[in-house]
């Protein structure tokens, strides 16, 4: 399990952090919509850093940092405040991180034949991103970085992505499978 | 996408109060009470328990042993399906490996029978529809476990729902090895393998039944 859920260093501050979060999140489950909006800022601030840390700065993340909040939004009621609130949100956080590059692939490719959904699709905020993925998922092996990119970050279909990489589409499915795996033990290693 | 600030506002406006958090042991612990009485008792009202199931308890430790391990498996499996349903409780994969590691210990016990068997094998206690039995009682078992889970967070809702669905098949396939008749082979092919199908079942009806976080 992931760090965060073993026994931490002392830190103050981030204990500090705990105990806010915590009550907050208990006065939001009474129904406080103030002390509600306060953590979901704060701790989607906290959930970018997370996950620009692993990914780069990639459009996905913004995206992934809503998918989270709204998630936690649906997960609310299943906050123990007996137990620490960080392994609760990391939990929640990777789970849907693992979740959305699995299905973003899937998702480009659909809105590259189909066109956008209900929403026009914000410009590409940056060329570059794909390659700064690629930096951000440095941890990984380089076959299984390449798959990643080609497929969830670029948007190639498995078909594709196995020419450029000059193997077959099954061991492309593969190298995708295990790069996943791979990602889920990344994000994992600690939390910030 | 939308802009966060306004998904923050959004979700926070108008915010009623969550529902109150049942403990995920006491939903595991409801729920296996309420599923025992409701087998024990559906099974009586078809045919009574094998004539000195209980006799043979006692005489037999092998035997004892194997039902007290049926017993841990399937409390096990339920306590896993309950605990995965809350983020941050451990690892659910690992949680649901080795509940399933349990049960196969359990079901093992019952193969190392085909060789040397606990019990005399027998034809005493036969009753003509376990296979069907174990079905019946074990699929309302399985809903009401899914409904329970509903109201926690599983993550991991195709493996909450194959330890639920395992549970479930477990204590009718339990019970039957004191209500019907005792031969392994038997007991592998009409009592395990209902409850072993009721797994899968669960691990299907999972992702449809509970909610998606």
């Amino acid at each position: 399990m992931a760090s965060e859920d073993r026994n931490p260093p002392a830190d103050p501050t981030r204990d500090a952090e705990e105990a806010r979060w915590s009550a907050w999140m208990v006065r939001a489950n009474e129904g406080d919509a103030d002390a509600y909006a306060r953590l979901l800022e704060e701790i989607g601030g906290v959930m970018e850093h997370y996950l620009r840390r692993r990914f780069g700065a990639s459009d996905f993340i913004e995206d992934c940092v809503q998918e989270c909040l709204l998630a936690i939004h649906r997960a609310r009621a299943s906050y123990d405040p007996a137990r620490r609130f960080r392994p609760w949100m990391f939990t929640i956080v990777r789970h849907k991180a693992i979740d959305l590059l699995r299905r973003r692939g899937t998702r480009q490719r659909y809105e590259a034949v189909h066109g956008a959904a209900e929403e026009p699709v914000a410009p590409m905020a940056d060329p570059t991103a794909p390659l700064r993925a690629a930096e951000a998922l440095r941890g990984l092996a380089p076959e299984y970085r390449e798959a990643l990119l080609l497929t969830k970050f670029e948007g190639h279909s498995l078909d594709e992505a196995a020419r450029r990489a000059g193997v077959s589409v099954t061991a492309m499915k593969s190298r995708v499978h295990r790069g996943i795996q791979q990602v889920r033990r990344l994000l994992a290693r600690g939390e910030d | 996408m939308r802009n966060r600030s306004e998904l923050i506002r959004e979700l926070s406006a108008g915010l009623g109060p969550a529902p109150r958090l049942r403990r995920p042991h006491q939903l595991a612990l409801l729920w296996w009470i309420g599923t025992s009485v409701f087998v024990v008792i559906a099974m009586l009202a078809v045919q009574p328990m094998r004539p000195g199931f209980a006799g043979q308890l006692l005489a037999s430790p092998r035997f004892a042993a194997e039902t007290l391990l049926g017993i841990l498996a399937g409390a096990f499996a339920i306590g896993v399906a309950f605990a995965v349903g809350i983020p941050g409780w451990g690892s659910p994969r690992r949680r649901i490996a080795l509940s399933l590691g349990l049960l196969a210990v359990w079901a093992s016990a019952y193969l190392y029978g085909l060789v040397d068997p606990a019990l005399e094998p027998s034809m005493l206690g036969k009753r003509a529809l376990c296979f069907g039995e174990v079905w019946i009682y074990g699929l309302p078992s399985l809903l009401a476990g899914l409904l329970l889970l509903r109201r926690l967070a599983p993550l991991e809702r195709w493996g909450a729902g194959l330890v639920t669905g395992a549970a479930a098949g477990a204590i009718p396939g339990l019970l039957m090895q004191l209500a019907c008749l005792y031969i392994p082979a038997h007991i592998l092919t009409h009592h395990l393998a209902p409850a072993l199908a009721l797994a899968l079942l669960g691990a299907l009806l999972g992702p449809v039944l509970l909610r998606r976080i």
